[in-house]
């Protein structure tokens, strides 16, 4: 116990923690609306698309965050647009970005000049070198997620259920899915400075499906799931941080031995 | 009687493809219309221009100012496990009538009470819909599109997996509304709907509208392929229109 008071009094480890939680908070909900909607594949296209726009910003020399930030927008609004509007299939529309951003990534790096500093950080994640604009923009996210869901829970509700019918309805239902894709595509280009390209995917799932393991409605999952994400984050980053692991993999590990035991439990109970 | 909905000269088409051309229907108040017609004849892209989803390439609808849908699609354009409880699939539709950011207020809330009071089904408000049974499910898209009050009940193959009894009540539901609203039924069971319904529309590429229920010769003749029709014996049947020479 002395030793996490201890630890909490380095600031990078504070900030750490913060990170974790604020990024498990943003994927719990997130992560539920996507898993309810179907659409994960969704999310690791947009995920791998967005190292096409860091690989370019490395070589123009600008954050790469900004470049990652743009290039995940433009996709989760583009396969939106295309399934919409252009008759593309999805799934093909999202394979096609996925490889192809990660294609303009490796180029873009490769023709970077000398030595890319970090570049393993933003494949694997690095959330002992978190600074505290990430933090901020991870708190401004969550804020946006929260109080979008407090205001309007029942139209996105209805929309993510039944699109076609909320049209009817005469929801506006194109606002709706466009503002909901761009979050997202935030949402998960925030959380890869904890997750890293390569496994911020699974922060989006695995709690989400744990808790979809027991909830049933939309608005139980997102909160068991942001409980389950919280705690399986804190402890694995602990854990990696006592044993010297990459702290992304690792909460891989404390998030799926969750879903593990709660799959178990689910087993006994019913 | 007054129109509610007048589709004039209704010609639609995917990529070139035309599934209707030159569709005139009218929907009057307390109208029971059965579409009927083979897969792949337009029904659908039918039910689709009038609510909306679809634009024709060619033609009018207009649609009284005080027109108010309820809308049941088909059951299998739908997420079964999606996490949602009855009380807010019911819930979702309030929109035709509520703002889009607004809350249920207390009498949209009795509403939903007395919706599922309607259909038979108690103390399943915070039930997830994934947990029905199919005609159950029907039932509760039901009360979805009645949640607003419409003047028009539109419904999409509303006897997609459900059994024969429930499909008996389920008619027996839409008759007591169509007191207060009229009806458009899509179905591809000609059988059951024609038992129902006070007029038949046939659409096969194009639609012929009968002025009665009766499943005529003639009826069939224009509906031009080889029907289910489902009888009260043991047997379903197949009837196939006559030959020219018998």
């Amino acid at each position: 116990m002395n030793e996490i008071i201890e630890l909490l009094s380095f600031s990078f480890f504070r900030n750490a923690l913060i990170a974790a939680t604020l990024t498990s908070l943003i994927a719990g909900i997130i992560g539920s609306y996507i898993v309810a909607r179907r659409n994960v594949f969704i999310s690791g296209g947009i995920t791998h698309a967005s190292f096409g726009g860091m690989g370019i910003a490395y070589y123009l020399g600008f954050p790469p965050f900004v470049g990652a930030a743009i290039f995940a927008v433009l996709s989760a609004v583009g396969i939106e647009w295309s399934s919409n509007k252009a008759g593309i299939r999805e799934d093909s529309s999202i394979a096609i970005l996925w490889s192809l951003g990660m294609a303009i990534g490796i180029l873009f790096v490769f023709l970077t000049p000398g030595y890319t500093p970090n570049l393993m950080g933003f494949l694997f994640g690095d959330i002992l070198t978190v600074q505290m604009l990430d933090l901020i923009w991870l708190a401004v996210i969550s804020i946006i997620c929260i109080a979008l869901l407090k205001f309007f829970y029942p139209t996105v509700l209805s929309v993510a259920f039944n699109s076609e019918f909320a049209q009817v309805s005469g929801l506006p239902v194109q606002a709706i899915k466009y503002i909901s894709a761009i979050l997202v595509a935030m949402a998960i280009v925030l959380s890869i400075k904890v997750m890293g390209i390569i496994l911020v995917l699974s922060l989006f799932t695995i709690p989400a499906s744990a808790a979809n393991l027991f909830s049933k409605d939309l608005k139980k999952m997102m909160i068991n799931s942001v409980i389950i994400s919280v705690i399986g984050s804190v402890s694995g980053l602990l854990i990696a941080y006592y044993l010297d692991l990459p702290s992304g993999a690792t909460i891989i590990f404390t998030l799926t031995i969750s879903y593990g035991i709660l799959r178990v439990v689910k087993l006994f109970k019913y | 009687m007054k129109p509610l909905v007048q589709v004039h000269n209704i010609t639609a088409a995917y990529d070139n493809n035309v599934v209707l051309s030159n569709v005139n229907l009218d929907v009057n108040e307390n109208d029971f219309i059965g579409i009927i017609g083979p897969n792949g004849g337009g029904k659908t892209t039918l039910l689709k221009i009038i609510i909306e989803l679809l634009k024709p390439a060619s033609g009018v609808i207009k649609k009284d100012p005080n027109l108010k849908i309820g809308y049941l699609p088909q059951v299998n354009s739908i997420d079964k496990q999606f996490p949602i409880t009855i009380r807010d699939v019911i819930l979702s539709g309030r929109f035709v009538n509520d703002k889009w950011w607004s809350k249920p207020s207390k009498q949209t809330l009795q509403k939903v009470d007395e919706l599922l009071e309607f259909i038979g089904l108690k103390n399943v408000h915070n039930m997830p819909i994934g947990e029905l049974s199919g005609g159950q499910m029907q039932r509760i898209f039901l009360c979805r599109a009645l949640m607003s009050n419409p003047n028009l009940l539109i419904l999409d193959e509303p006897n997609t997996y459900v059994d024969k009894t429930f499909e008996a009540s389920l008619y027996n539901l839409l008759g007591e509304l169509n007191k207060d609203m009229a009806i458009l039924l899509v179905s591809h069971d000609v059988g059951t709907i024609s038992s129902m319904v006070k007029t038949i529309a046939c659409v096969n590429g194009g639609l012929h509208y009968h002025h009665s229920n009766k499943i005529t010769n003639e009826v069939l003749q224009s509906y031009n392929c080889p029907i289910e029709l489902v009888s009260h014996g043991h047997v379903p049947h197949r009837v196939l229109k006559h030959h020219e020479h018998e």
